[in-house]
């Protein structure tokens, strides 16, 4: 049974032939964070613009990688939500003319859940239940799976997503975009406890996150306290006139607090929750120091930690197909009236 | 125009009720102020005193568009200008659309990126400034009336 997987709700097009719902023969990912490096983050119309040109080209080359023609095919997958609309929709347009002139079956996939599945690829099944946490500049979403299909959502973000704090701090400190790297590199030659920085505490047993503290305190941690009401107002300095070794450790010491964030809350889950195993998908999870954290936590909770390999951390369509596999296995499809959506909740159907 | 020193996230969030109080189907919303100065907050506290489910509330920074419904009638458009590089960039995302059907109330943060608007002047402006202890904010409201029917926020104090 061979899937070919079609991803385009952000900025990368990216197409994916997968044996079954683990055994990925190509993964092809054009990405075009080049394109909108200047923008400091995605435009949605330079992105969908983008999308059109690379779909034909990105398929094509998934199926050469993998061997095979259209005629080999038996399903089509497509994450259909959530993401930018412009850019949604021109993979499932595709997934849709390939599916109709092929005659085979169209799955439209749930973006989120196809991150949860990334752990499964090139790899052992996932053992159920599993705590899942989705980490992206777009989601900080904690679940609850008992099988790869359907996922209850324990906990999410009430304000800015980890990765997008991590490309805000990247803009504050001059590091770049994307922020996640550029944190990540700047922090090696910082120290992680040099600046007390705010972890978010949400009331109650709440499992939600919140990151918008964090990068406020960050912005005063690094230009002082404000001088001057109103209109007036500055900061006493800027990021530029700081010492490397300072912006070095406001970046460690920033990096600490988003993953310590993090992981005060999955450890929280895993007390409240029966769980066999950890699954950690979405691009913040290739952070060394946030990898480092949850292995202690599996560790100690002795659960089975599955974290998507980096290649399937970020998107990609290797994880739609291998989904969409699976949803296809259990009888389920989408018709042609599949509709690309901005939003949809993650607790609201399986794919 | 009217000027408060908001003292603590709380005071933030009053505002926002305040604004919403004043605000109709048809209105822009434009909010300026740097990283952090409480523009999401604002806008969170004026969506939730309006009705949208506040699961569905959220920073726009990624999505560039977020979409809250109101209750029976009406909706609010979320909208983070920081990376679009001018007016012209709203169109594609669906100002029309929003402008036309007039059940939309349209919040744009980082407003000053995409002045001036293309087609309506905004009901309100609302500036915010970080300052020592808090945040300053300036409210101008397009109708005076408005702007005299608003009542302050409780824990504001005089700047």
């Amino acid at each position: 049974m061979l899937t070919l997987g079609i991803e385009s709700s952000c900025d990368e097009t990216a197409a994916a032939v997968v044996h079954g719902d683990r055994d990925v023969r190509s993964s092809i990912v054009a990405t075009q964070h080049e394109l909108h490096v200047p923008y400091a983050g995605v435009v949605p119309e330079i992105a969908s613009r983008r999308h059109l040109e690379c779909i034909t080209p990105v398929i094509d080359e998934a199926l050469r990688t993998a061997g095979v023609t259209f005629d080999d095919l038996n399903a089509i997958a497509v994450g259909h939500a959530p993401g930018l609309i412009g850019s949604l929709l021109i993979g499932v347009s595709a997934a849709k003319a390939l599916a109709w002139s092929l005659d085979v079956p169209l799955m439209g996939v749930h973006h989120l859940l196809a991150h949860l599945h990334a752990p499964a690829l090139d790899n052992e099944p996932i053992q159920y239940p599993a705590i899942g946490l989705l980490a992206s500049g777009g989601h900080t979403t904690l679940t609850l799976q008992h099988e790869p299909m359907h996922a209850t959502v324990l906990g999410q973000t009430i304000d800015d997503a980890v990765g997008e704090a991590f490309d805000k701090a990247g803009t504050l400190l001059g590091a770049g975009y994307p922020g996640g790297p550029a944190i990540e590199r700047l922090a090696q030659r910082g120290r992680e406890d040099a600046i007390r920085l705010p972890i978010a505490r949400i009331r109650g047993d709440s499992l939600d996150f919140s990151f918008a503290g964090l990068k406020t305190a960050l912005l005063y941690a690094a230009r002082g306290t404000p001088v001057g009401r109103g209109r007036e107002a500055r900061f006493p300095r800027d990021v530029d006139s700081l010492s490397d070794d300072m912006r070095a450790d406001l970046a460690a010491s920033f990096q600490w607090t988003a993953v310590q964030s993090l992981i005060r809350q999955v450890d929280a889950a895993m007390e409240q929750h029966e769980a066999q195993s950890l699954i950690g998908g979405g691009g913040v999870l290739c952070n060394t120091r946030l990898r480092q954290e949850l292995e202690q936590l599996a560790q100690r909770h002795q659960v089975d930690l599955r974290i998507a390999a980096p290649k399937y951390c970020v998107d990609n369509a290797a994880m739609i197909a291998g989904l969409g596999h699976i949803a296809c296995a259990q009888g389920h499809h989408s018709d042609l009236t599949l509709q690309a959506r901005a939003r949809l909740n993650l607790d609201a159907q399986g794919c | 125009m009217k000027s408060w020193h908001l003292p603590h996230v709380d005071a933030t969030r009053e505002l926002g009720r305040c604004i919403a109080s004043q605000l109709r189907p048809g209105d822009i919303v434009a909010i300026d102020g740097d990283l952090g100065a409480g523009k999401t907050t604002l806008v969170r506290a004026l969506a939730e005193c309006m009705g949208a489910d506040p699961k569905e509330i959220g920073s726009p920074s990624f999505g560039l568009v977020h979409e809250y419904a109101l209750g029976q009638v009406g909706r609010i458009i979320h909208l983070d200008a920081y990376r679009l590089s001018g007016p012209e960039d709203l169109l594609p995302l669906g100002w029309s659309e929003w402008m036309l059907e007039r059940d939309c109330i349209v919040v744009i943060e980082w407003a000053r990126r995409v002045d001036p608007l293309p087609s309506q002047l905004p009901a309100v402006r609302i500036s915010m400034w970080h300052v020592a202890q808090g945040r300053d904010v300036e409210v101008c409201w397009a109708d005076d009336q408005r702007g005299a029917g608003m009542p302050p926020p409780a824990s504001g104090e005089s700047p």
